[in-house]
């Protein structure tokens, strides 16, 4: 077993700040009338966590002070946890502000400690989350470490004492009153109390230390609840400065899109329908929803498809903050790996791109597939459907290549029927007469015309009265 | 000097008017004649063909079908943008396309239909893209042919005649008309080949059969089917042009007398004139 603890220092702010590209604006996140943590901009003006409100306002004037929000805290380490499942079978949160991952099963997969830990540091930096991480072969002890800042993995249970020894002995006090005990009795570090019989430790800190002290050290069973991910995706990211133009909002979208492929990737499934919903300042919000072709969980095929989407649509005001909800997941198996590389596979996945860019843009039902269908009446002997779904149908060599939407009445001249001159018929007429059973019947003797300008059409006359001539398509 | 000049020239963009084949290859247009007019022995692949044609049922989609028909099948896709009508799913299923490659798009605007040709064009999933533009300009066509280029396809605009004044990067700009002999092409530009060849073509009749065709019915005397009335549904052919052959195109002209049912060969029938 090997654990890996990442543990989000600054996730409270982090959860306001990672909206934004750069970090523009200054941020301080307040809890009980103390600063506790200020963003670099708000670091750059010489803020500092543990000033007082107004101190901090009169040092940085654009300093913006948001209180802090434990719910929305741990909704965000939740949805870190679905995104850790993608790296490991066994996640397990650590409220307020860590995430345990059981990494020793993923090595392989991974290729190795350092591939892995690429993946996941990448990975969240993308979402726009700074970490500390420890690696530990007990939970406990990796997030001993991680607390302390210790990037050195310990793979060796052997070497865990040693490593634990030389860690600050705050670190094992949860409250106040144990802190000052460890000060009183002199224990420094991790190792002094190690020194200390157990028994006379136990009495003096308190049976709580002591078995934290014994499950880092691996004495002491340490089971971690694990983390089951969520099955609907909601995600609210709020952007500091109101966003006007699309990229901003753009990249704020990219972080939650990864975070819901992180998601998708946990539960091998993707999502077809998504709403983006977009919050103005004092205006109802603007929902803008998203449909793909097929389930998908490529955040830059998602983000690709918003943008077509949001380039359609003016936004009405600015933006304070962006959300995302996906309702329903729906299984995508993982392609498999084939030995020989498929074009058809990629095509495949190629032409949906297509497609659905070209959907976000132009709208509903304007990219479609063609179909025929077994009926007589013409204008239902085919329809629009989605692309690549059809199936070989009735032919029918006698139909011309153009239909038009409505049969168009074509002037009679003497009787003869005329279109940009009068027209020459062509073979003999084929007789169409059906539909009754649904009211809406035809009867029809369609024949073939020849235009002056020598176009060729398919025209009929009607068997019923007033028997007029009406063109219904082009052999185009 | 002269090595900037040999340089300048081995780039693929740029041709020399009749020195050899246009370097992008062809796809047989199906039509023997055209394609020994045409530079490489059919449409230029990679590269935008105009056809400018004054009116719809000339022929202007015969003429690629044979090419289409056979595209279809190739695993990618035919995209059909902003057609001015329906293009008749029976029909193009008879000229042996494969409906399920058939991708149809219908922009609200202009400036959307371009935009979506170019991205049908570059995305290399689709092996043909025909567009019927409302206007277009020659920027905008240097970038279609560009994107064409780029994604591997056959790119076909269909625009009006008048066009043929406008200048072009398209490499190949074909002009339909019918008269009363039939089918004329005229071939307006050629990249790589000899423009100002006129050509007359049966669009019924490929020459060259290597397509799947639609199946030819045995012809069948209207007045004995009394077993397709099934559903009640009477389909009745009153009368077939004397060959039968399924292909309506060699058909003879003539003067129907109508609001009477002819079973004769019409062929034989002095023109008439119609009454009612």
């Amino acid at each position: 077993m090997l654990w890996l603890a990442l543990h989000l220092p600054l996730l409270c702010l982090e959860i306001h700040d990672r909206g934004q590209a750069g970090d523009h604006v200054p941020l301080g996140m307040l809890d009980e009338q103390r600063l506790i943590a200020v963003n670099p901009a708000a670091r750059d003006a010489g803020v500092r966590a543990g000033m007082r409100p107004a101190e901090a306002a009169s040092l940085c004037a654009g300093l913006k002070l948001i209180p802090r929000d434990p719910r929305a805290e741990l909704d965000a380490l939740k949805r870190l946890g679905d995104w850790g499942l993608q790296y490991s079978a066994r996640v397990s949160l650590q409220p307020p502000d860590g995430l345990l991952l059981e990494i020793g099963g993923s090595l392989r997969l991974f290729g190795g400690l350092e591939g892995l830990l690429g993946c996941i540091g990448k990975s969240l930096s993308d979402l726009g989350y700074r970490i500390r991480r420890g690696i530990a072969p007990t939970p406990t002890a990796a997030w001993l470490l991680a607390q302390a800042g210790s990037q050195e993995p310990i793979r060796d249970p052997a070497q865990l004492r040693r490593h634990l020894a030389a860690l600050p002995a705050v670190l094992l006090a949860a409250e106040r009153q144990q802190r000052e005990a460890l000060y009183g009795l002199g224990l420094r570090t991790v190792g002094d109390c190690l020194a200390l019989p157990r028994a006379d430790l136990g009495r003096r800190l308190g049976g709580e230390l002591l078995h934290l002290l014994e499950r880092a050290l691996g004495e002491r069973p340490d089971p971690r609840r694990g983390h089951r991910p969520a099955t609907e995706f909601h995600a609210e990211l709020p952007l500091p400065a109101e966003a006007r133009n699309v990229e901003a909002i753009l990249f704020s979208l990219r972080r939650l899109l990864r975070e819901l492929c992180g998601l998708l990737r946990s539960r091998v499934c993707g999502v077809q329908e998504l709403t983006l919903r977009l919050d103005h300042e004092r205006q109802p919000a603007t929902d803008i929803p998203l449909t793909l072709q097929g389930p998908c969980r490529d955040p830059e095929q998602l983000l690709t498809v918003a943008r077509e989407r949001l380039a359609r649509q003016p936004l009405a005001a600015a933006v304070t903050a962006v959300s995302l909800h996906a309702r329903y997941l729906l299984p995508l198996p993982a392609n498999p790996m084939e030995l020989l590389d498929t074009a058809t596979q990629r095509d495949a996945q190629q032409w949906r791109l297509l497609a659905e860019r070209l959907d976000a843009r132009l709208g509903e039902n304007r990219v479609l597939g063609l179909s025929t269908r077994a009926e007589h009446r013409p204008e239902r002997a085919w329809q629009a459907q989605r692309p690549g779904t059809a199936v070989a149908g009735q032919a029918h060599p006698h139909r011309p290549l153009w239909l038009l939407p409505q049969p168009r009445p074509l002037e009679l001249h003497r009787g003869h029927p005329c279109w940009n001159g009068p027209l020459a018929l062509e073979a003999s007429p084929e007789r169409i007469e059906t539909g009754w059973w649904d009211g809406d019947d035809i009867s029809r003797d369609y024949h073939l015309a020849r235009a002056p300008d020598g176009a060729l059409l398919w025209i009929y006359r009607d068997r019923r009265p007033p028997h007029g001539w009406f063109l219904h398509g082009l052999f185009g | 000097m002269n090595d900037a000049l040999q340089q300048l020239l081995r780039q693929p963009g740029i041709w020399q008017a009749g020195t050899g084949k246009a370097s992008t290859g062809a796809i047989a247009s199906g039509f023997a004649e055209l394609d020994q007019a045409l530079p490489g022995g059919g449409w230029p692949a990679n590269a935008l063909t105009e056809l400018l044609h004054d009116q719809y049922g000339v022929g202007e989609l015969r003429l690629f079908m044979p090419a289409l028909a056979r595209l279809s099948r190739s695993g990618r896709w035919i995209a059909l943008i902003a057609p001015p009508h329906i293009p008749y799913a029976p029909a193009l299923a008879a000229q042996g396309v494969d409906l399920s490659r058939i991708l149809l798009v219908h922009p609200r605007r202009d400036h959307d239909t371009l935009w979506a040709v170019q991205q049908a064009l570059r995305s290399g999933t689709c092996a043909a893209v025909l567009c019927w533009p409302q206007a277009i300009n020659e920027r905008q066509l240097r970038r279609l042919q560009l994107a064409a280029e780029t994604g591997r396809t056959l790119g076909i605009l269909f625009r009006r005649e008048e066009a043929f004044r406008q200048s072009s990067p398209a490499a190949l700009r074909l002009r339909l008309r019918q008269d009363a002999q039939g089918t004329v092409l005229s071939i307006l530009k050629c990249r790589a080949g000899i423009p100002g060849q006129q050509l007359r073509l049966d669009l019924g009749n490929p020459r060259t059969r290597s397509l799947p065709m639609a199946q030819d019915r045995p012809p069948r005397p209207a007045v004995e089917q009394p077993e397709r009335r099934r559903n009640a549904t009477a389909v009745v052919r009153i009368a077939r042009s004397r060959a039968g052959t399924g292909k309506f195109h060699p058909l003879p002209q003539m003067n129907l007398p109508l609001g009477t049912d002819s079973n004769e060969p019409a062929g034989h029938h002095p023109p008439r004139p119609i009454r009612q």
